[in-house]
């Protein structure tokens, strides 16, 4: 029966544009698809995430971009320390730790 | 930590050499690298016996002081070395003089460059692939304190292989489940945990267009005791003449994935990934997943 979903008509008026505009979309480079994607930039009521949601997060989840300890120029290697010891008379500081203290622990 | 501190990374930026190590990783390497560690460690007076420690020594392997946890009394016991240090004048005794894991320098005046390192223990990137920065972060915590603390950092490495499928257009289901096993955890208080393949119960994972997205699930969700997690992602892979420019993923959830707390309340998490600076003095810092799973790491 043509009236028995009333919101028929509406996607139909909301699909024609959007598959318009994803043949336009699919022409641009990916750079320019992922700036532009605009079909579901906020939180998903579904619980998957928006474009919205991505950036802040992305932005968010992220270190300061200035630390104090990251303007020491770390070596991981003893070796490393030990000839740059030798080179510029420097005493060394060794650091050790259980997780990397550079990261990835 | 306490190394945020500005005038402490001041002196240790201009009077020191500065080495950070990873204690269970450094331990074990058969190679120099691990040999002269196991030697500093093997001095009585010198507290590596407790992987957390700050601990200064000369060109020579002279020990000059330590405190047993690096957040803490540091800088009065680099003032105190400074104070007393002479750098040597002649040259050093060898460090390594003799080796008892391997032969170290087989000839005089071998430097260390030309040591052999031992790859099980201290692997390099994939020569082809990718090094992915991989940050997490508990939704739920209070701000913290200082803006260096809260976030987790860790690394993702991929295979030059699993690079090229990128290329092509596909996320290989290696990669797919690497990052599901070795990722998805909140190591914002201390290190990172693995899952185990019989862990992940679901992983859905699609890249289209450029676009990644898919949901995930890790354990069993909504258990009272124990590891879980259940999430869902975005992001986006973007490649130039044969190579992947960006990586960029978000994966947003809720479990119980910090270490500690068996039944603790299970919290908001979100990871998020992107590719590394090779400038990053961490760049070439070896996963953490990869040093607890070893050859399960990259297969």
């Amino acid at each position: 029966m043509s009236n028995g979903n009333p919101r028929r008509p509406f996607l139909r008026m909301l699909l024609l544009p959007t598959i318009a505009a994803l043949g336009y979309v699919g022409s641009m480079p990916p750079r320019a698809i992922a700036a532009d994607r605009t079909v579901d930039n906020r939180v998903g009521s579904d619980g998957a995430i928006g474009l919205e949601e991505f950036e802040r997060l992305h932005r968010e989840v992220q270190p300061p971009s200035v630390e104090e300890w990251r303007s020491i120029s770390w070596k991981t290697s003893i070796l490393d320390a030990v000839a740059e010891a030798r080179a510029s008379g420097r005493p060394i500081l060794l650091i050790t730790t259980n997780g990397h203290l550079l990261g990835c622990g | 930590m306490k190394l945020n501190e500005p005038e402490l990374a001041e002196l240790i930026r201009t009077k020191f050499v500065a080495v950070a190590v990873y204690h269970a990783a450094a331990v074990k390497r058969k190679d120099a690298e691990g040999d002269l560690y196991r030697r500093l460690q093997a001095d009585d007076r010198f507290t590596v016996k407790q992987p957390n420690a700050a601990v200064c020594l000369d060109a020579n392997g002279m020990l000059l002081g330590f405190v047993n946890d690096p957040t803490g009394h540091v800088q009065p016991m680099l003032e105190g070395v400074l104070r007393d240090f002479k750098a040597p004048a002649t040259q050093p005794v060898e460090l390594v003089k003799r080796p008892t894991v391997v032969e170290l320098f087989p000839h005089e005046g071998t430097t260390p460059e030309v040591c052999e390192r031992d790859l099980k223990w201290a692997p390099k990137p994939p020569t082809g692939g990718l090094v992915v920065q991989a940050n997490s972060k508990n939704l739920d915590a209070h701000p913290p304190g200082r803006p260096s603390l809260g976030i987790g950092r860790g690394c993702l490495w991929v295979r030059k292989d699993e690079a090229e499928a990128l290329v092509k257009g596909t996320f290989p289901d290696s990669l797919k489940v690497r990052l599901a096993r070795f990722n998805v955890w909140d190591n914002s208080k201390g290190r990172a945990g693995v899952w185990k393949s019989a862990d992940v119960h679901e992983l859905k994972l699609n890249l289209e267009d450029g676009r990644v997205s898919g949901t995930i699930v890790l354990g069993e969700p909504g258990q009272a005791r124990g590891a879980w997690f259940r999430g869902t992602m975005l992001g986006f892979v973007e490649t130039k003449g044969g190579v992947v420019t960006r990586f960029d993923l978000v994966i947003r959830g809720e479990g119980r994935i910090a270490n500690g707390d068996d039944g603790a309340k299970p919290t908001h998490v979100a990871m998020a990934f992107r590719l590394a600076d090779p400038t990053d003095m961490a760049y070439d810092v070896t996963p953490s997943g990869y040093l607890a799973a070893q050859d399960e790491y990259l297969r």
